[in-house]
């Protein structure tokens, strides 16, 4: 049995690194080899497209984001609080709160932002290009509508991705340690050297890597919701809405293989 | 320039444009009057490539069409300068960027690009509006503009969807004079489609009939 358990282990561990190699694929490659080149070898007015959709897509969120990695770092510091009054543990328990965040919470909530708001607003904004006939100007002057709209939103995506989960981790933890500090008397210091000891780069870089899958996940389906959605103006609200419906099962379900695998 | 055969375009089982054969020479100018709905806008799609023919043969520029992947098309619409009724200006340029964009595409120098953009938007006279978003413009001005950059690109064929709709007789005169012009300067196949035959007679074009997707008069030999 203990065999079949290593096993099982092992295999969930070559599955785990596997999956999480979708992310560094999705980052690096994408961004080295289609983001980039299309960018340098796109019109004078690329580069501004590229800023444009980078202030969009991770600018813009950043107050809300802040304000939602605050409180989910209140939230988990108050349930792993509770914890400490059970079992006598604080450092396992920081340090599975410090997993819990940048494994799986702060990823998921960055995906779901950026699908919720930056795929939703590009599925708009492609169906706006084909109904307004723009797509067809594109197209009359020789440029591929996908070159001129994709470059800009893939490297905005995968950079935004990256920058508001970066800074989502820090407030997330930086409120768990304020709030730890308040209610269970334990020093900031002490949360950070435990927090940021061991396994910790493990935990940013296994974030990282799913956060990169699932925004990759909602652009693909945002830019696919967006061209299917048609000449007809109506048909938008519905293509925006089923890219958000669609971006959140996918998220989710990429979340539990992710998590399945790692177990 | 435009040589078409025979082409016809299915849509949902039904053939919306029919049998459209015709030839269309460098300098030469051809007007297809018909009525809202009859297939006017749809034929013009379908000889810039922007829909695929069901049937026939369209050959433009002396290369064979009808079969082309986009890439190829891609190349070909360098040829042509297509004013759709409905075209639009991208939302986010400048009317002056919206010009200079289809000259970036054709690799030329920022100067000549500077000079081509100066000259154009002084002759359209849309220089007031150059630093405007294209969304904050009238659609007179937008109409404007989307000619002036079919035209920058100096295409050797023009295909105007309708380019007479909703303007006063002394910018449709003006046009017209423009439109001739083009024609007889710079030996462009100019193709207009109207719904008002007398607007597209002051051209001195070729007249065709457009009903149901069909062309009804057989085209004049020129003069």
């Amino acid at each position: 049995m203990a065999m079949i358990g290593d096993i099982r282990n092992a295999g969930g561990r070559a599955i785990q690194g596997g999956v999480e190699n979708v992310g560094l694929f999705a980052f690096f490659l994408q961004a080295a080899f289609v983001g980039l080149p299309a960018l340098l070898r796109g019109d004078r007015f690329a580069r501004r497209r590229t800023v444009d959709a980078l202030s969009d897509t991770a600018l813009r969120p950043l107050p809300i984001v802040t304000m939602l990695a605050a409180l989910t770092g209140l939230v988990l510091a108050f349930s792993v609080s509770r914890a400490f009054h059970v079992v006598n543990l604080e450092e396992p328990l920081l340090r599975a709160l410090r997993s819990a965040l940048m494994r799986e919470v702060m990823p998921v909530l960055i995906g779901i932002f950026v699908a919720g708001r930056s795929g939703v607003a590009l599925a708009v904004r492609i169906g706006r290009m084909i109904a307004g006939g723009e797509v067809d100007s594109l197209r009359l002057m020789g440029v591929d509508p996908a070159d001129h709209v994709l470059p800009a939103s893939l490297l905005a995506f995968l950079f935004a991705a990256a920058a508001l989960l970066v800074w989502g981790d820090g407030i997330a933890h930086l409120a768990a340690a304020l709030t730890l500090q308040q209610f269970e008397a334990i020093p900031v210091a002490r949360y950070t050297t435990i927090v940021f000891a061991e396994g910790a780069r493990s935990d940013f870089w296994f974030g990282f890597l799913r956060v990169e899958v699932y925004a990759m996940l909602a652009l693909g389906i945002a830019s696919a919701e967006g061209s299917g959605a048609g000449r007809d103006p109506q048909t938008l609200e519905a293509a925006a809405w089923r890219t958000f419906v669609i971006s959140l099962l996918a998220i989710f379900g990429a979340a539990a293989i992710f998590a399945g695998a790692g177990a | 320039m435009i040589e078409a055969r025979g082409l016809a375009l299915m849509r949902g089982g039904a053939r919306v444009l029919d049998d459209i054969s015709f030839t269309l020479e460098r300098g030469q100018c051809m007007a297809i009057v018909g009525r809202s709905g009859s297939g006017k806008t749809l034929l013009l799609r379908l000889l810039a490539g922007l829909e695929r023919a069901s049937e026939g043969h369209l050959q433009i520029a002396g290369e064979a069409a009808e079969n082309l992947p986009e890439h190829e098309w891609h190349k070909l619409r360098r040829h042509i300068g297509l004013v759709l009724e409905n075209g639009a200006l991208l939302h986010d340029l400048t009317l002056a960027e919206n010009l200079a964009f289809p000259l970036c595409k054709l690799e030329l120098a920022d100067s000549e690009i500077e000079k081509r953009l100066e000259h154009c938007l002084i002759n359209f006279d849309l220089d007031p509006w150059r630093n405007a978003q294209s969304n904050e413009i009238s659609a007179s001005l937008t109409k404007r503009a989307l000619l002036a950059r079919a035209l920058i690109t100096e295409p050797h064929i023009v295909m105007l969807d309708a380019p007479f709709e909703g303007l006063d007789p002394e910018a449709r005169a003006e046009l017209q004079a423009d439109l001739k012009r083009l024609v007889a300067v710079q030996h462009v196949a100019l193709l207009v489609t109207s719904n008002d035959k007398a607007g597209a007679e002051s051209l001195g074009a070729n007249m065709m009939a457009l009903e149901r997707g069909c062309l009804s008069s057989r085209q004049k030999e020129p003069a």
